[in-house]
C-alpha cells in the first residue's frame, strides 16, 4: 500500500493544456474520488499516475519513490478501465491470471491468488467463459478482479461504473466500498457522478478545467464549498445560487435582492465587509421551507410563485419563480398549503445558518471560518 | 416486335453486301519497318487487282499460334497468314494449311534462293512460299579486326587477343545458353538435332565436342556467360566486343549506333574442317485452309513471294528476301549486309519442322548450359536430354474404353443426387426456394456467370485429365492412365526435376517461405506503421502498398532484370562490397533465393494491409491494460495483439498460400525453371508439358486436378482448424 503524491502537476496536448497545476496527496490507504464534469481532465490525470501519459510538469511519487520515467509495470499500480479492457480472446481465468503469468508468479501461487478473487467477486462459476459470453456486471467484476489479483500498491478506477444500469451502479457501489474496506488499498477513483462520489469517497477532490476546485472530506464539500463551482456540482438537486447584495446593521445583517431578504447570523462574516457589497447567495433547497401561506404578502425569505409541482412521493420539488430567477425547493408533501397548484404565490424562507454566501466577482465562498 | 424480327431477317442479306468485293484477310506478326514494307506492298497489290483488297492484321507473335489454331476451323481465320517455317509440321497435321498446286512448287523452285523452298515442303507436298530467310551470321568490329576469319581456330585467335572479362570486354558475344545458336557449332562438329537414322535427338556424335568447345569458351572468358540479347547488343554496340553472332535484326542496332562493322559467314571449324552451319527459318507465306477465296488467296500468296514484293521489303524492311530476282536490283544486290546473309543461306540448316522438334528446346537447353556450367560432362548432359527428349515424345497411353468409367461416374453422380434429394427434402428446400423464387431470379445472372466462367472450365479440364491429346487437336480416352504416370513417377526418379514429387516438394518449400516471410514482413511494418509516432503514415502507406499495385509481370521481369549477372543491380551491389558476381540461375539456391525475394516483394503488402485493417480493431486500452499487467512490447504482440488480428490473418494466410502455390508468373519469368527445372512449381510445370513438351495437354490436366486437389485439401483443414477455434 502506498500513498501518491502529485505537486504541480500539468498536462499538455500540443497548445491545449488540459491539467493544470494539479497538488494532491493521496494517503497510504485512503479511498479518494476525483470528480469533475466531463472533459475536466479527471482520467488525464489518472493516466499519469498509471504511467500511460507522461507529465508535461511537475512531479509523481508513489510510495514516496519519484516515479516519473517509470514504466507502468514498474509502479505496481492496477487500473480499471471504463470499458473494462479485457482479453476478449482470453477467459476469464486467463484473464485473471494474465498479470501474475506475465511477472513470472508460480503456478500455484496464481491458481490460488485466481481462486480467492473469484470468491470475492462471485465469479467462480465463469471462469471459464469469454468475456463476450459475460453480462456487463460481470465483465465489470472481471475487470476489478483482474485489479485485485495483482495486489498493487494502489488502484486507479476510470468510470468503472458508467456503463452499468442504474440498479446495478447501486449494487456495485456497496460492493466497491466493502472491497476497499477488506482490502485497505490506496484507490483512486474517477467520476462526473457527483452521488458516487459522495457515497464512496473518504475524500474528494473536484476537478473542474483541469484545475482542482476543492479537496475535502464529502460533508465538508457539502457544507463548506470553496466556491459556487462546487457549490452547484455537488448536491442534488443542485444548490440554488442568486443574486443579492450585503444589507442592513452591522449587529444584523442580511441579503437583499429582488424579492428577497435573508438575514443572516450575527457573526458569520469575516469582519470589514462593506453593506452593497455584490455576492452570490447559495441555499441548498432541501434547506427551504415554506412560509405560512396566509402571510405570503409580508415578512423575509423567497417570493414567488410556483411554476411546477414534481411530487417524488414522500418529498416534493417545488419549482419557484420570482424577480430572483428559478428557485428549487425541496419540502415534504405534508407541508404543502391545502390550495396549492401551478401559480400560486409562495413564501419560501431559510435557516440563516444554512445560508451561503460567494463573492459575486471571484466566486470565492465568503465566510467567518473560510 | 415483329418489326424486330423483320430487321433480323434482313440482317444476313445486308452483311453479305460487302463480300461482293472480295476482301482478302492477311495476318502476320511484323513491326515496324517490316510491317510497313508489309503494307505497301499490300495497298499496291489492292490497286493493281480490280475486285480484291487486302486487310492486314498485325496479331501478337506469343499469340498467333493460338488464334490460328482456334480461328481457322471455324471460319474466320485469315486466307494467307506469314509466319516462320518451325510451325508447319504442326499446322499440316492439325489441318490449318492448304498444299499449294504442283505448278507453283516447280515455279518457287526457279524463283526462289536455292535452300528456301525445300523446307516448306512436308509429306512431299509444298504447304507456303518462301519469302524471306533468316539465320545467325557473324558480326565483326572491322576497326577492331578488319579481315573476316576463315576457321575458328582464325576466330578465336583475334578474340582471345580482344578478351578482358576483368575490364568487360569479350571477344566474342552470342546468346550462349541458348541452343539455336549453339546449333552453329553442333552442325560444325558434325552433330545437330537429328540423329544418324535423321530422325530429331540428341545422338549424333558430334555434338558432346560441341558442348565442350562452347564451355571453353565460357570458361576461357573469351565469352560472356549467361548472355541474353540485350547484352551482345550493349557489349557490341558500345565497342566491347570484337565479334557477336547475331541475326538479320540486328544490322538496324548496328547501324543505329553507328560502329563500324562487317557481317560474314559463321567460319569453319578448325577442329573439323566443316563449316559451322546456323539454323534457317524461312519466313513463308501460306494458305488458309480455311480461306473462302482460295484462288485469289493463292494469287495473293504468289505475287507476294514473287520480286515487286521482295523488292519492296529488302529495300523498306531490310529483310533478306529469297525471291532470286530481287538481286538484280543493284540497290539490293550492293547491300553487304543482304549479301551476307545470301552467302550463309549457303551454309545454313533449315530447323526442323516436325512437331517433335519442339519438344526438343527444353532437354537441349538443359543440357548446353549444364555444360556451360561445368555441373556435367558433355556426353552425361546429353544422354540424359536424350532421354527427356523420348520421354516428352513418346506416344500416348493407349486408348481405353470409357464405359465402366462412365458407369462408375454414373453410379457416384445417382448417390449424390439422391442424397441431395432426400436432404433437400427434409430441409424442405425446393418450397422454400419457391417462396423465395424473386429473390432466386436475381441471382440467375450471377449463376450463369459462374456456371460459364467457372464450372464449365472445370469441368472440361477435369474431362480433359482423362484424356489423352494425340496431336492435331484430336483427343482419346485413357482413363486414369495421366494420373498414374504422374504419381507413381514412372518416367523420372524422385530426384529429377520432373518428377511430381520433386516439383511437390519445391512447391510445398516455395508456398511456406513465401507465405511466412510475407507474413513476418507484413506484420512487421503494419505494427511500425501503427506506432503513433509515426510521421507521413499515409506516405509510407502508399509506397508500401505500391509494390502490390504494379502488375506483377511487370514486377517479375525487372527483377530478372536485377539478378542478371553481367548487368544486374544486385550483383552491381555486391559488387561494392568485394563480392564476384553471382550467377543466380546457376545453382537452386539462389535461383530459388531470386524468385523468393521477387515475389516477397510481391505478396507482403497484401499481409500488411490486411494486418493495419485488423489492428485498427484492438481498442487501445486493452493494449494499455496488458502493459499496466506488466507485459513488455514482446509479450504484447504474442499474447494480446496476434491474438486478438489472427482471425483476420487466417484468411489472408489461407489466401496467400493458393495465390503462392500457383504463382506462375514469378517462375516462369524469373528463373524460368533454371537450373535445369528445379525450380518450377507444380503449376508451372503443367504449364510446361502442355505447351513446350508435345501438347500433352491431358497430362497438363491431369497436374491442374492434382493441383485443385492439394488445394481443396489445405482449404478444408484450414477450415476445420478455424471451426474447432471458433467454436471454443
Ligand atoms: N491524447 C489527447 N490529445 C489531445 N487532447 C486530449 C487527449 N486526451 C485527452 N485530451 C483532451 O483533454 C481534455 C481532458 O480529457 P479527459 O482527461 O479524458 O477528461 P475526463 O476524463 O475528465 O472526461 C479533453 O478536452 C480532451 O479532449
Ligand atoms: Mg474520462
Amino acid at each position: 500500500m502506498a500513498a501518491v503524491e502529485l505537486r504541480g502537476v500539468r498536462k499538455r496536448y500540443g497548445e491545449v493544456e488540459v491539467v493544470r497545476g494539479v497538488d494532491l496527496t493521496i494517503a497510504d490507504g485512503e479511498f479518494l474520488v476525483l470528480v469533475g464534469p466531463s472533459g475536466c481532465g479527471k482520467t488525464t490525470v489518472l493516466r499519469m499516475i498509471a504511467g500511460l501519459e507522461e507529465l508535461s510538469e511537475g512531479e509523481l511519487t508513489i510510495a514516496g519513490q519519484d516515479v516519473r520515467g517509470v514504466p507502468p509495470r514498474d509502479r505496481d499500480i492496477a487500473m480499471v478501465f471504463q470499458s473494462y479492457a479485457l482479453y476478449p480472446h482470453m477467459t476469464v481465468r486467463e484473464n485473471l491470471a494474465f498479470g501474475l503469468r506475465v511477472r513470472k508468479f508460480p503456478a500455484e501461487e496464481i491458481a490460488a491468488r485466481v481462486a480467492e478473487v473469484a470468491s470475492v467477486l462471485e465469479l467462480a462459476g465463469l471462469l471459464d467463459r469469454l468475456p463476450k459470453e459475460l453480462s456487463g456486471g460481470q465483465r465489470q467484476r472481471v475487470a476489478m478482479g483482474r485489479a485485485m489479483v495483482r495486489r498493487p500498491k494502489a488502484f486507479l478506477f476510470d468510470e468503472p461504473l458508467s456503463n452499468l444500469d442504474a440498479a446495478l451502479r447501486s449494487q456495485m457501489r456497496v460492493e466497491i466500498k466493502r472491497l476497499h474496506r477488506e482490502l485497505g488499498a490506496t484507490m483512486v477513483y474517477v467520476t462526473h457522478d457527483q452521488v458516487e462520489a459522495m457515497t464512496l469517497a473518504d475524500r474528494i477532490a473536484l476537478l473542474h478545467q483541469g484545475v482542482l476546485q476543492q479537496v475535502g472530506r464529502p460533508e465538508d464539500l457539502y457544507d463548506r464549498p470553496a466556491n459556487t463551482f462546487v457549490a452547484g456540482f455537488i448536491g442534488s438537486p443542485a444548490m440554488n445560487l442568486l443574486d443579492g447584495v450585503l444589507a442592513g446593521e452591522p449587529g444584523a445583517p442580511a441579503i437583499r435582492g429582488p424579492g428577497l431578504l435573508v438575514p443572516l447570523l450575527p457573526g458569520s462574516l469575516p469582519a470589514g465587509l462593506e453593506p452593497g457589497l455584490r455576492v452570490r447567495l447559495g441555499v441548498r433547497p432541501n434547506d427551504l421551507a415554506i412560509a405560512d401561506a396566509r402571510v405570503a404578502s409580508s415578512g423575509d425569505g423567497f417570493r414567488g410563485n410556483l411554476e411546477v409541482l414534481e411530487p417524488l412521493g414522500w418529498e416534493v420539488h417545488l419549482h419557484v419563480r420570482g424577480e430572483f430567477g428559478p428557485l428549487v425547493a425541496r419540502v415534504e408533501r405534508r407541508d404543502l398549503p391545502a390550495p396549492f397548484g401551478p401559480g400560486s404565490p409562495v413564501r419560501l424562507v431559510v435557516d440563516p445558518a444554512k445560508v451561503h454566501l460567494f463573492d459575486a466577482e471571484t466566486g470565492k465562498r465568503i465566510a467567518a471560518d473560510a | 416486335m415483329r418489326r424486330l424480327a423483320a430487321l433480323a431477317a434482313l440482317l444476313p442479306g445486308f452483311l453479305a453486301v460487302p463480300a461482293a468485293a472480295q476482301e482478302l484477310v492477311l495476318w502476320h506478326a511484323y513491326h515496324g519497318d517490316e510491317a510497313a514494307a508489309l503494307a505497301e506492298w499490300a495497298e499496291d497489290y489492292g490497286r493493281r487487282t480490280p475486285g480484291v483488297s487486302v486487310r492486314l492484321l498485325e496479331v501478337p507473335a506469343e499469340a498467333i499460334t493460338q488464334k490460328l489454331t482456334n480461328a481457322i476451323p471455324r471460319g474466320h481465320g485469315p486466307d494467307v497468314f506469314v509466319w516462320a517455317h518451325e510451325q508447319l509440321g504442326a499446322w499440316v497435321e492439325t489441318g490449318l494449311l492448304a498444299p499449294l498446286p504442283e505448278e507453283v512448287e516447280r515455279e518457287a523452285e526457279e524463283t526462289q534462293l536455292p535452300g528456301t523452298v525445300d523446307p516448306l515442303v512436308y509429306g512431299g507436298r509444298l504447304y507456303g512460299l518462301p519469302i524471306a530467310f533468316k539465320s545467325a551470321a557473324l558480326f565483326r568490329n572491322t576497326a577492331l579486326v578488319p579481315d573476316a576469319p576463315r576457321t575458328t581456330g582464325e576466330l578465336l585467335a583475334a578474340a582471345r587477343r580482344f578478351s578482358d572479362p576483368g575490364a568487360g570486354r569479350f571477344g566474342l558475344v552470342y546468346e550462349v545458353g541458348s541452343v539455336y545458336y549453339q546449333a552453329a557449332w553442333l552442325h560444325g562438329f558434325g552433330g545437330g538435332v537429328r540423329g544418324p537414322d535423321g530422325a530429331l535427338g540428341l545422338t549424333a556424335p558430334g555434338n558432346a565436342p560441341a558442348l565442350e568447345f562452347a564451355a571453353r569458351l565460357v570458361a576461357e572468358g573469351v565469352v560472356p556467360a549467361d548472355a541474353n540479347g540485350a547484352l551482345v547488343t550493349e557489349l557490341f554496340t558500345t565497342g566491347r566486343a570484337a565479334f557477336a553472332i547475331q541475326g538479320p535484326w540486328f544490322v538496324a542496332d548496328c547501324r543505329r549506333a553507328g560502329i563500324p562493322f562487317a557481317i560474314s559467314s559463321l567460319p569453319e571449324v578448325s577442329e573439323t574442317g566443316l563449316p559451322a552451319r546456323p539454323f534457317l527459318t524461312i519466313e513463308t507465306a501460306y494458305l488458309s485452309a480455311g480461306s473462302r477465296h482460295p484462288a485469289a488467296a493463292l494469287a495473293l500468296l504468289r505475287d507476294l513471294a514473287g520480286p515487286a514484293a521482295a523488292r519492296i521489303r529488302a529495300l523498306r524492311g531490310g529483310q533478306p528476301v529469297s525471291a532470286r530476282a530481287a538481286y538484280d536490283d543493284p540497290r539490293i544486290a550492293g547491300d553487304p549486309a543482304l549479301a551476307a546473309f545470301r552467302e550463309q543461306l549457303g551454309r545454313a540448316v533449315p530447323m526442323p519442322a516436325e512437331p517433335a522438334m519442339r519438344a526438343l528446346w527444353e532437354p537441349a537447353a538443359f543440357a548446353l548450359r549444364s555444360v556451360l556450367r561445368g555441373d556435367l560432362d558433355a556426353a552425361t548432359a546429353l544422354d540424359q536430354a536424350e532421354r527427356r527428349f523420348r520421354i516428352f515424345t513418346r506416344p500416348p497411353p493407349a486408348a481405353s474404353d470409357p464405359l465402366p468409367f462412365a458407369l462408375g461416374a454414373g453410379v457416384v453422380l445417382l448417390g449424390l443426387a439422391i442424397f441431395a434429394v432426400h436432404r433437400g427434402r427434409r430441409a424442405q428446400v425446393g418450397r422454400r426456394i419457391w417462396r423465395h423464387r424473386h429473390d432466386y431470379l436475381y441471382l440467375v445472372p450471377a449463376g450463369i456467370g459462374v456456371l460459364l466462367l467457372l464450372v464449365v472450365p472445370f469441368v472440361v479440364g477435369a474431362a480433359v485429365s482423362l484424356a489423352a491429346h494425340r496431336g492435331g487437336g484430336e483427343f482419346s480416352f485413357v482413363g486414369l492412365s495421366n494420373f498414374a504416370r504422374i504419381l507413381s513417377s514412372a518416367d523420372f526418379g524422385l530426384t529429377e526435376p520432373e518428377s511430381f514429387y520433386f516439383t511437390l516438394a519445391v512447391t510445398l518449400l516455395w508456398t511456406v517461405l513465401n507465405v511466412a516471410l510475407h507474413l513476418a514482413l507484413g506484420v512487421a511494418l503494419a505494427l511500425l506503421l501503427h506506432e503513433p509516432w509515426v510521421r507521413l503514415r499515409g506516405v509510407w502507406r502508399v509506397l508500401l502498398i505500391v509494390p502490390w499495385a504494379v502488375p506483377n509481370y511487370i514486377t517479375a521481369l525487372i527483377w530478372k532484370g536485377m539478378f542478371h549477372r553481367q548487368l544486374g543491380a544486385i550483383n552491381a551491389i555486391l559488387g561494392w562490397f568485394g563480392v564476384e558476381p553471382i550467377g543466380w540461375f546457376d545453382r537452386f539456391s539462389t535461383a530459388f533465393a531470386a524468385n523468393l525475394a521477387t515475389n516477397v516483394w510481391l505478396g507482403f503488402p497484401f499481409m500488411m494491409v490486411v494486418t493495419l485493417g485488423a489492428l485498427q480493431t484492438i481498442p487501445r486500452d486493452v493494449e494499455e491494460a496488458a502493459t499496466i499487467d506488466g507485459a513488455g512490447a514482446w509479450t504484447r504482440f504474442w499474447r494480446i495483439t496476434l491474438p486478438m488480428i489472427r482471425p483476420s490473418l487466417v484468411p489472408a494466410v489461407v489466401l496467400g498460400s493458393v495465390w503462392t502455390f500457383n504463382m506462375f508468373n514469378v517462375i516462369y519469368l524469373v528463373s524460368g525453371g533454371d537450373p535445369e527445372g528445379r525450380t518450377e512449381i507444380l503449376i508451372s510445370q503443367a504449364y510446361r508439358w502442355a505447351f513446350s513438351r508435345q501438347e500433352q495437354y491431358g497430362y497438363a490436366a491431369a497436374y491442374a486436378v492434382l493441383i485443385f486437389g492439394i488445394l481443396l485439401a489445405f482449404d478444408l483443414a484450414t477450415r476445420r482448424l478455424t471451426r474447432t477455434e471458433a467454436g471454443r
